[in-house]
């Protein structure tokens, strides 16, 4: 009964097949799988560890206007110039700007193989174009928070390939420009109601301005005519428009409106901090980040009081407060809340402080900030671009283009219109730029345009102060820290990399 | 797949092979219990052995009868008498008395038992007969399972640790592992605190990996990743092959083999009840030190007043009557409870051993407890040449784990514990409260939530074995391991406080089950021929494993009611997730003992491994292992009197791990990479690769070399025997972060670094008998060093051991250290005036006096990351443990004493008790610097703590030595001729008391730390307590009766 149990030799033992994940060789064959593939390269850009929080650290906490409390070393370190490469919160930030590039870097091979009867030239070349216009999303926020960064635009292959050393900044910016023209060539000018959000021949256009002015700015070359000219092909067609209201950009209900060229989508059903895992925070995280102390779990923002200052220097044609300063900031004025309390209860200690008020969201009888887990996070979209910017860009791009261009005056005067703002009169190019830089601050604080406004003016160590950085012990700027540090990681595993000045 | 089949004529295929193995299982599984229950228990033996009057009853031609007793006359029960050459045999009765059936009256009687050397006794035609056995030397004829077989104790030349079942039979934890702690040299067994249920981890001779893997168990022939399931008092002994010879198990033997072997019935025993139950309560050792109301609200004003800053205008918004101390309202006094029952005998052919146990054990820390329900049954049943064998044990246990206890942010003195106006009754302080950012409170969060982990575990394993010719035997053996497993969560919706913390607004319900099955179908050959004074053991085999794994989970939230706790009852999907995985493994191996007379002894073993977790590059390995031993007192130029027996013996082998995850070796894409997208925001699904794969993952590899000398002296009285071990781990597994700009930073295994291990293990035993005065002791020491000797190309340390909810760690594993050693900043005081901070003149930190004096490390004038240095491991450098014994007349004494040193603990409850952001909560922040109170420990005050004082320091890193007196247990057995009036064969009362006393210079709850699981159960968070469960001292009573 039991002999003859010959030992067996079965060949197929040690086969086994995986069947919980993707396996590369089946997948980048359909049109559908072109389209997950892309929003794979998007996802990185909403969730907490990029948009979705911590870009706010590294753009806005670290601007001349913001003065955090201290709290347990996760959100101040940005804003001091105190941050360590080990800093936690730098490397998941940097982990997923690089995500982004691989991601499209790998669609930009494979997609262009896929056949697929279904798969139309219009649907892969829109595709494409996103892969390249975030591609140079990324590379933009790359060069200009780290500056020397590897420049890959292939996808590694296998284990030595992924590890290269930094590129000079000018190739990065070169591999940028041609990115985004030739997204600029492929994306369309919008998507259907399904597909909002994604990137459009406008947040394309508008980026490569950006990047000329930016590199005019930091590269000392002259390219505000390249700027300018992008700006006015946005202006002149006639796609883009200011809202009627300031404070339309602001809330959740006038998302992706017709002053926007891109923002950031938020949803409120996260249940983890992170990306790449199913149904992680994808809120507008970084609400409890901008919220006053007593309003937030972490333990708050307070803003430098000369901002408050520069909108009460000019009042509004019929005689009023700059209604702009009502989206911006809390102060002591009265009507002003801080959500359900009034600025005089919220800051009964100090009357003089100064709060945030963009993106706080004051929705539904919300008490204070929340990130998502618990209560009601806010889902605000972040704007990226906005055609109020557009306008201010073009303004200064021309006025250094062509000093004292008419038109450049009255692209200011166009953002200052809507808010019932006098309008500048005609004056010499100097004046003129600093009214375009006045602006930009009224118009556009904490949208994490100023520190980057700063860095490309060339300003950041005269500006940023002790006083400025005051509830964290002064400011740690040492020369080199306008840039940040590379993530010690990098350093670590990357032997190629060598740590920014400023950090060693 | 035709050729295939062609190729390999083969009875076992794929599918068929593994449905001929449940069908083989099953046929023998009824066959073995069928033979026990359908063979009447042979009357005339039963009887022989409970009554002296059926000896003359039964009395026969060739019926020998007989005492056997020890040296000092007094009788053996128990003792094993089988008529030589044969299977026919039987046991003593109580007395020492028994009755044999012999074929043939000039035939001889091997007489046997336990720590007593075996006797052959002629029969020379006499019917009565006494035979009076010696204690053995160390029990050179004692036989010792060893892979896939046993051996006599004096032929073994590798290191083995024998642990006999009554050391850890009446565990008051009711777990198996624990019991282990102390109980042989060079295992180390690493608790995870005190709570019923909690895990440990074995470590045999120091870490050799980077992993988690425990070392291979193998109860009874079926292969197990942990033994914490079983019933102690199931167990019969315990090897633990601590050298090459674990190398028969190949690639699982890397971390060393645990064998397990669980009591069978007898041959030729009457049936025999034992009835055990225990009952006590456990207590915290001690309490912490937690400020009062009063003082803690002192501590923060002061906090502000330090930084210059305003409190919150709700900064006083608390009840000023509240003085509430959460810690004190979380212990209490936790009943445990063990009952078993066991019955067991044999016939002549069969053997059996049915046993049950309920544990029933609550935690001293509210909302923790755990219960266990087991059922084992063993049976043997043989036939001529066949023999069959057959193992199943049952189990249920359900853990409900208190794991918020002492974590951050738990209680503040000044909120209510119970506020029945919130919803879930219970209280925390609201955010600004105090200046505190977050406070829930971890009793009420405790209390509401049901957390429920059940286990089912089946372990099964039937043998049949035939003997070909003499000497040559082949055995099939089917084994499988199931696991059904499920972590039930239901949070239900409350409001302590307005922090994030303290309220749950939508009740969630987690529901993940696994199921693991593992069967393996083992063929073995073995040979047993002696030619002259050679005698020759051989072994060949051959084995096929199929594990898996199927996990499912669901989550689901927003519940109408918290009385509705199931998957239907919620709105809302949050998440599912479920996952195949698969290993198959292959092995073939083979084994040659060798000993000359006894005197010389050698062996070699080699087996090669295939495992389906790694790719073809690598698939397969082969681990050799040889050993060598000299008995040198059995030589004839060896006469020294006193000296019973002297063995010196070597080994060399190596072991494997496949220390592995399925399919880590394959490059995979990610398919919930997601982005929000549409006018109606909706989640789109996002495909994207995240991670790398390394398609050259191989074995980690394992040398040891063992040198050992063992020996006994003066009849038995002083035995020892002493190892030095040296253990080279190579290839080892890191899970090694990849350069972000990759595109992906999940970290993926190398096969990168080598670690270094090498002790020395003392053990020391003296038994004696005084008139009726039995004693014995025994010490044990061991000695290690745990070295990381590479890393591997490029690879920077792992850094690991959160202690707080701040990103700061303090672990760190590099080359030249031990694994997860202490890393951070070294303090020198507190700086008390601004003439000292001139002094120092360094940069990189803004101190102010109060602040701590942070030591610049590498001189160059700037605190920053560069200044960490090594502070302490959580590795012992030693470890030891005396156990004295003791009966006289009926009383017995157990004294375990339990000691080790050289290490450290990482006291991260530290952060909490001084620097947590919503408050100091520990009696010593009291002693926080002021310029009136010049403390040179305790920085002062802050909340900005703009000179991080709170970050890595020494200041958490304190002496992790202890002594304890672990167990005492008085017994007293009432004599037999009393309890035979009342048809007892046995009748015991004991007293019982863990951790009795404990000398340790810690500060927090216990010194047993472990591993601090709330971060993870890796190596790399050893000996951080951050919120680790308290020891407690726990005192039972109970009773043994035998029928």
């Amino acid at each position: 009964m039991l002999f003859a149990v010959i030992p067996s030799c079965n060949k197929d033992l040690l086969e086994v097949t995986e069947q919980n994940r993707l396996n590369p060789d089946v997948f980048w064959q359909t049109a559908d799988q072109a389209n997950s593939a892309i929003i794979g390269a998007y996802s990185p850009l909403g969730n907490q560890w990029g948009w979705g929080r911590m870009m706010n650290l590294f753009t806005t906490y670290r601007s001349d206007a913001t003065n955090p409390i201290p709290f347990q070393g996760v959100t101040t370190d940005a804003a001091n110039f105190s941050i360590e490469p080990t800093f936690g919160r730098l490397q998941e930030t940097w982990g997923e700007l690089w995500k982004t590039v691989l991601r499209a870097n790998t669609i930009l091979v494979e997609v262009p193989n896929i056949e697929d009867p279904q798969f139309s030239d219009e649907q892969r070349n829109q595709i494409l174009g996103e892969a390249h216009y975030l591609r140079a999303y990324q590379y933009f926020y790359l060069v200009t928070l780290f500056r020397n960064v590897p420049l890959i635009t292939e996808p590694a292959l296998t284990l030595a390939e992924i590890k290269n050393g930094a590129s000079d900044p000018e190739l990065v910016w070169q591999q940028i420009i041609s990115d985004l023209q030739a997204a600029q060539a492929s994306l369309p000018e919008t998507w259907d109601d399904a597909n909002t959000g994604r990137a459009t021949w406008g947040a394309a256009t508008g980026l490569l301005g950006k990047t000329h002015l930016y590199r005019s700015g930091l590269e000392n070359v002259n390219e505000y005519a390249l700027a300018a000219a992008e700006f006015k092909k946005i202006i002149d067609s006639g796609l883009y428009q200011l809202m009627p209201d300031h404070a339309d950009n602001f809330g959740n209900d006038k998302e992706n409106n017709v002053e926007s060229l891109f923002e950031i989508q938020f949803d409120d059903t996260g249940l983890s901090w992170g990306g790449d895992i199913i149904n992680d925070l994808r809120t507008a995280a970084f609400e409890p980040d901008l919220a006053p102390p007593g309003y937030t779990s972490q333990s708050g923002l307070l803003i430098n009081t000369w901002v408050r200052d520069a909108f009460l220097a000019e009042q509004t044609t019929d005689g009023q407060i700059d209604p702009r300063a009502f989206n911006t900031i809390l102060w002591n004025e009265p009507g002003v809340m801080v959500y359900l309390d009034t600025f005089q209860e919220a800051f009964a200690d100090n009357l003089n402080a100064v709060g945030c008020r963009k993106y706080l969201d004051f929705r539904d009888g919300k008490e204070q900030s929340d990130f998502g887990f618990a209560g009601t996070p806010s889902v605000i979209n972040r704007r990226i671009i906005r055609y109020a910017d557009i306008l201010l860009l073009y303004a200064e791009a021309l006025n250094e283009a062509e000093p004292n261009s008419s038109l450049a005056l009255d692209a200011l005067n166009l953002v200052r219109e809507r808010s019932k703002m006098v309008p500048k009169a005609a004056s010499d190019q100097a004046t003129l730029t600093q009214q375009i830089r006045d602006e930009r601050v009224l118009e556009l604080m904490f949208e994490g345009d100023r520190y980057l406004d700063l860095l490309r003016w060339g300003m950041i160590p005269d500006v940023i102060t002790d006083e400025l950085k005051s509830n964290m012990g002064g400011s740690q700027y040492r020369p080199g820290r306008e840039y940040l540090p590379i993530p010690q990681i990098e350093v670590d595993t990357n032997p190629l990399y060598e740590q920014n000045e400023g950090y060693n | 797949m035709k050729k295939q089949d062609i190729d390999t004529p083969s009875i076992f295929h794929s599918h068929t092979n593994l449905l001929l193995s449940y069908t083989l299982f099953i046929v023998f599984f009824l066959v073995s219990v069928f033979s026990v229950y359908a063979h009447p228990l042979n009357e005339k033996v039963e009887k022989s052995v409970l009554s002296k009057y059926t000896i003359a009853y039964s009395k026969q031609e060739n019926t020998i009868t007989g005492t056997v007793l020890d040296s000092e006359n007094r009788p053996l029960a128990g003792a094993n008498i089988v008529e030589k050459g044969t299977t026919n045999g039987t046991q003593t009765d109580f007395d020492g008395n028994f009755s044999l059936e012999v074929s043939d009256l000039n035939a001889a009687l091997e007489v046997s038992y336990i720590g007593f050397a075996t006797k052959e006794v002629p029969i020379d035609g006499v019917t009565s007969i006494t035979i009076v056995l010696e204690e053995s030397a160390a029990g050179l004829d004692e036989v010792v399972v060893v892979g896939y077989g046993t051996q006599k104790k004096g032929n073994v030349s590798g290191a083995v640790s024998s642990i006999k079942g009554d050391a850890v039979n009446n565990v008051v934890t009711g777990n198996a592992t624990q019991a282990l702690v102390g109980k042989a040299t060079g295992v180390r067994v690493e608790v995870n605190g005190g709570a019923p249920g909690a895990g440990s981890n074995i470590i045999i001779r120091g870490t050799g990996s980077l992993s988690n893997q425990d070392p291979l168990y193998v109860i009874d022939g079926v292969f197990s990743d942990n033994m914490d399931f079983l019933n102690p008092s199931d167990i019969e002994s315990i090897e633990v092959l601590k050298d090459a010879t674990a190398s028969i198990y190949g690639a699982r033997s890397g971390q060393g083999v645990i064998l397990i072997s669980t009591k069978k019935g007898k041959q030729n025993q009457a049936m025999r009840i034992d009835l055990d139950g225990s009952w006590g309560f456990a207590n915290p050792v001690r309490q912490l030190d937690i400020m009062n109301a009063s003082d803690f609200i002192a501590n923060r004003q002061q906090a502000y007043a330090n930084d210059g800053t305003t409190p919150p205008s709700n900064f006083n918004d608390f009840d000023s009557s509240i003085d509430s101390d959460i810690q004190d309202a979380s212990f209490r006094s936790a009943l445990v409870q063990n009952y078993g029952l066991r019955i067991s005998g044999g016939g002549e052919s069969s053997t059996y051993s049915i046993s049950v146990n309920r544990l029933d054990q609550e935690g001293i820390v509210r909302a923790s407890d755990f219960e266990r329900t087991s059922l084992r049954l063993n049976t043997s049943a043989k036939k001529g040449r066949f023999n069959f064998t057959q193992s199943l044990f049952l189990a249920q246990s359900i853990n409900r784990p208190n794991i918020v206890f002492g974590t951050e942010y738990g209680h503040l003195p000044i909120s209510p514990i119970l506020d029945t106006d919130n919803d879930g009754g219970y209280g925390a302080a609201n955010t600004g409260v105090a200046g505190n950012t977050r406070s829930t409170n971890y009793l009420g969060i405790a209390e509401l939530t049901q957390r429920e982990n059940t286990n089912y575990n089946i372990l099964g394993n039937i043998a049949g074995e035939y003997e070909i010719i003499d000497g040559l035997k082949y055995k099939l053996n089917l084994s499988i391991n199931y696991n059904n497993g499920r972590n039930f969560t239901f949070i239900p919706t409350y409001f302590m406080s307005n922090s994030d913390v303290g309220l749950n607004p939508i009740a969630d319900l987690d529901d993940y089950r696994s199921t693991f099955v593992s069967t393996i179908v083992e063929n073995l050959l073995t040979y047993t021929k002696s030619f002259g004074e050679h005698n020759f053991d051989l072994l060949a085999g051959y084995s096929e494993q199929r594990d898996k794994t199927e996990t499912i989970g669901v989550e689901v939230e927003n519940f109408f009611s918290n009385d509705t706790r199931t998957i239907n009852a919620g709105s809302d999907d949050v998440r599912r997730a479920g996952t195949l995985l698969p290993r198959n493994i292959r092995s073939y191996f083979g084994r040659l003992n060798y000993d000359y007379s006894g005197k010389y002894l050698f062996s070699a073993s080699i087996r090669r491994d295939g495992s389906s977790n790694f790719g073809l590059n690598n698939r397969f390995g082969v681990f050799p292992s040889v050993s060598a031993g000299w008995n040198i007192s059995q030589e004839a130029f060896f006469d020294v009197d006193f000296v019973d027996n002297l063995k010196i013996r070597g080994s060399w082998g190596k072991l494997g791990s496949d220390n592995l995850d399925p399919f880590q070796y394959v490059t995979a894409l990610n398919i919930t990479s997601q982005y929000v997208l549409g006018t109606g925001q909706q989640r789109s699904s996002g495909v994207a690769q995240i991670q790398f794969a390394n398609p050259d993952l191989k074995w980690e590899e394992t040398t040891t070399t063992n040198i050992g000398i063992e020996g006994s002296f003066l009849s038995g009285k002083i035995s020892f025997s002493v190892d030095y071990f040296d253990k080279l781990s190579e290839d080892i597994l890191a899970n090694l972060p990849v350069n972000p700009t990759s595109g992906t930073n999940v970290s993926i295994p190398f096969n990168s670094a080598t670690l270094s291990n090498n002790g020395l293990e003392f053990s020391l035993t003296h038994r004696n008998s005084v008139n009726e005065f039995n004693y014995s002791a025994t010490a044990n020491i061991s000695t290690l060093n745990n070295e990381v000797t590479e890393l591997g190309e490029g690879v920077n340390p792992i850094t690991a051991g959160g202690f707080t909810d701040e990103s700061f760690n303090s672990t760190r594993t590099e080359e030249g250290f031990a694994v997860g050693y202490f890393y951070g900043f070294k303090t020198n005081g507190v700086y008390q005036n601004q003439a000292e901070i001139d002094a120092d003149n360094l940069t990189g930190r803004a101190v102010v006096p109060g602040d701590l004096r942070i030591v610049d490390i590498n001189n160059d004038n700037i605190i920053d990351s560069e200044d960490r240095t090594f502070l302490g491991s959580p590795i012992p450098d030693y470890e030891y443990s005396l156990n004295l014994e003791a009966d006289y007349k009926g009383f017995d004494i157990r004294l375990f004493f339990q000691g080790l040193g050289g290490n450290q603990i990482f006291n991260g409850k530290l952060f909490e008790g001084i620097f947590a952001q919503n408050g100091a909560k520990f009696e010593i922040a009291k002693d926080a610097w002021t310029p009136d109170n010049p403390s040179n420990t305790i920085p002062r005050a802050t909340i900005a703590d703009p000179a991080v004082n709170r970050q890595t320091t020494d200041l958490y890193v304190e002496s992790g030595a202890y002594f304890r007196l672990q167990n005492v247990a008085l017994g007293y057995a009432f004599p037999l001729d009393i309890i035979e009036k009342i048809k007892l064969s046995k009748l015991r009362l004991f007293i019982n008391i863990e951790n009795a006393f404990t000398i340790d210079d810690y500060s927090g709850y216990y010194p047993v730390i472990g591993r601090n699981i709330s971060r993870g159960n890796t190596l790399f968070n050893r000996g951080v307590d951050e919120n680790t469960y308290p020891t407690p001292r726990t005192i039972t009573m109970g009773l043994q009766i035998s029928l």
